[in-house]
């Protein structure tokens, strides 16, 4: 189990790795934050969704920004789909 | 009964207190809050009560009338007692609370109003707190006597004159509300709920639909006064109009609420004279800019609770959102405010009256046109102020107001049809299926939207669609770091998920 683990972190020190993913999240976060203005409370934010790995909700927000995907489909990814009350 | 009580209100010597006490606390029934709980005083049945307080009263009940034809009848008489009475209850309102006498708690009985008396002695309250309460209750009782039978109180209005000149702010403030609301034909049971603008409705609403907005106003809550109040009182109405340059914002800002009110129920329903209206109209796009807050805030509210006729009629009087000195002009103009209270209710309200007046922009009414067709332009040329959190607000109402998402609601219209549409997305004899049609609806707003932007404003749009796909791409890398984040927690965990 230890062999595979190492081989996913694809060859590298997966403590270093790690601290380069976070950085690369922060960055990221960091966009956001500061298109909303409120850079602290959105970085938290979207740092709490990334620690919650809910899935169903990447998806829906994957059709939401996927360039194939028609207004309807849109919009009933983000309603139907509950998107905002996770 | 009522002839009895007549005959013996004019020919006895004088009454009793308690008996005038039970005449007058028959005028509460008419609030809603009173009606249901009378002789129960639980906070529990109060909130219950407060939650109901916006189901209007369908009619008054016996008593009410019967106290109401007593008063009405016996004018000269009651118009003495009641003065007493009032009079009682304000040196009582101002005298410390240790004084205040267990009158004070059988009047509360009987009316079965709030549980103050219950507030407990164990913290004392000061005896503001607690005088003001009984002053406030007495001022709703005014309002109520005021639409029942004006002629009780001739007597009494002076003292509520003398009321807008004292120096404590929280009685001036309950007197000029309490001026207010006799002024627009508002009793004890409060204004009737607001009308009801939704950008988003389809059909968008039209001129035709628009006056029934207001058809669930009725029984107690329909603002009606029995006389013009600014004619009756005409030196106490004036004092109330000056007011308006009162030295302490929360007054203005409780002016501005009920000049509000005089506007939007048309003064009870008596009628405006033209200049006045025009007056107190001018009077609410100053205050648009008073230097307070407060007073800001309370007149977009003021505008954003009236039916959108009344807008239309009263607002747009002074002229269109283009207009320069006109309310809705400086409604615009505050959009850039500093203070976020009154960009937040600017930029919901002005959103709101687009959406709401699209259709008829599109239908092509001119006069609509002139006076909203300005205000996309308006909002998108907010964002020139780099300030993200306005880029935000102007976003919201784009996507809640302007063109909603998931308008327009188009209800399929047979089974059938909508079966035969899902199998392949394809027509049906002819007809255009639904998801067509709402495309070509929503297209045509956002092009009625388009048409009005200004030059400086059409790029703001454009850019801002454009952005789309950049924050689209920029999520898509949010999502791929989020799950490799959490891949690289699992190896920290020192567990394996493979």
């Amino acid at each position: 189990m230890v062999h595979a683990c190492t081989d996913l972190s694809q060859g590298g020190a997966p403590e270093k790795d790690a601290k380069k993913i976070e950085k690369e999240l922060e960055q990221i976060t960091k966009y956001f934050g500061t298109l909303c203005g409120d850079v602290p409370r959105v970085q938290a934010d979207l740092k709490r969704f990334a620690e919650d790995l809910d899935r169903r909700s990447y998806a829906l927000i994957r059709f939401c920004m996927a360039d194939d995907s028609d207004y309807n489909k849109v919009f009933k990814s983000m309603v139907c789909g509950q998107l905002f009350s996770r | 009964m009522t002839s009895i009580l007549e005959c013996m209100i004019e020919e006895s010597q004088g009454l009793p207190h308690e008996v005038v006490d039970v005449i007058l606390a028959q005028f509460m029934r008419a609030d809603p809050r009173a009606a249901g709980g009378s002789k129960k005083k639980s906070a529990q049945t109060n909130e219950a009560d407060a939650a109901q307080s916006t189901v209007p009263l369908a009619q008054y009940s016996a008593a009410y009338n019967m106290a109401k034809n007593v008063a009405n009848t016996c004018v000269d008489r009651m118009a003495r007692y009641v003065s007493q009475y009032f009079t009682n209850v304000i040196m009582n309102a101002s005298s410390p609370s240790t004084d205040r006498p267990k009158k004070a708690k059988g009047r509360n009985a009987r009316r079965g109003s709030s549980p103050a008396d219950d507030e407990d002695m164990e913290e004392p309250t000061g005896p503001d707190e607690e005088g003001l309460k009984q002053l406030e209750r007495a001022h709703r009782l005014l309002r109520e006597l005021w639409k029942a039978a004006p002629g009780v109180l001739q007597n009494v209005i002076p003292q509520i004159e003398a009321e807008l000149a004292v120096e404590n702010v929280d009685i001036r403030i309950i007197a000029t509300e309490t001026i207010g609301d006799m002024a627009s034909g508002i009793g004890v049971a409060g204004p009737p709920p607001a009308p009801l603008m939704d950008p988003a409705m389809y059909p968008s609403m039209t001129l035709s639909t628009a006056a029934n907005q207001t058809s669930t106003w009725s029984g107690a809550s329909l603002p009606s006064a029995p006389q013009a109040f600014s004619q009756t009182h005409p030196v106490t109405y004036s004092n109330f109009i000056s007011r308006r340059q009162d030295k302490s914002p929360s007054i203005r800002a409780a002016w501005t609420t009920s000049i509000g009110r005089i506007l939007s129920t048309s003064a009870g329903g008596i009628g405006l004279e033209a200049q006045e209206q025009r007056d107190l109209v001018g009077y609410l796009a100053e205050k648009v800019l008073d230097s307070d807050e407060k007073v800001r805030v309370a007149a977009v509210e003021c505008v954003s609770q009236m039916r959108f006729l009344d807008i239309i009629n009263v607002i747009g009087l002074t002229g269109g959102i283009g207009e320069a000195g006109s309310v809705l002009y400086n409604i615009g103009m505050m959009a850039k405010d500093r203070k976020v209270a009154v960009r937040n209710a600017i930029f919901s309200l002005l959103g709101r009256l687009w959406g709401v007046a699209s259709g008829e922009i599109a239908e092509g009414n001119e006069r609509i046109r002139n006076l909203f067709g300005g205000i996309p332009s308006l909002v998108f040329n907010a964002v020139y102020t780099n300030d993200p959190a306005i880029k935000q607000q102007v976003e919201e109402v784009l996507y809640e107001s302007f063109v909603p998402m998931g308008w327009p609601a188009l209800k399929k219209r047979n089974k059938i049809a909508s079966d035969s549409q899902e199998v392949s997305g394809s027509q049906s004899g002819g007809a255009i299926s639904i998801e067509a049609q709402a495309d070509k609806l929503r297209t045509e707003r956002i092009l009625t939207m388009f048409r009005d932007l200004d030059t400086r404003a059409k790029p703001v749009f454009i850019a801002m669609v454009s952005q789309q796909r950049i924050i689209g791409d920029n999520c898509k890398i949010y999502l791929k770091k989020c799950e490799e984040y959490n891949v690289s927690l699992d190896f920290r965990d020192g567990s394996c998920m493979y």
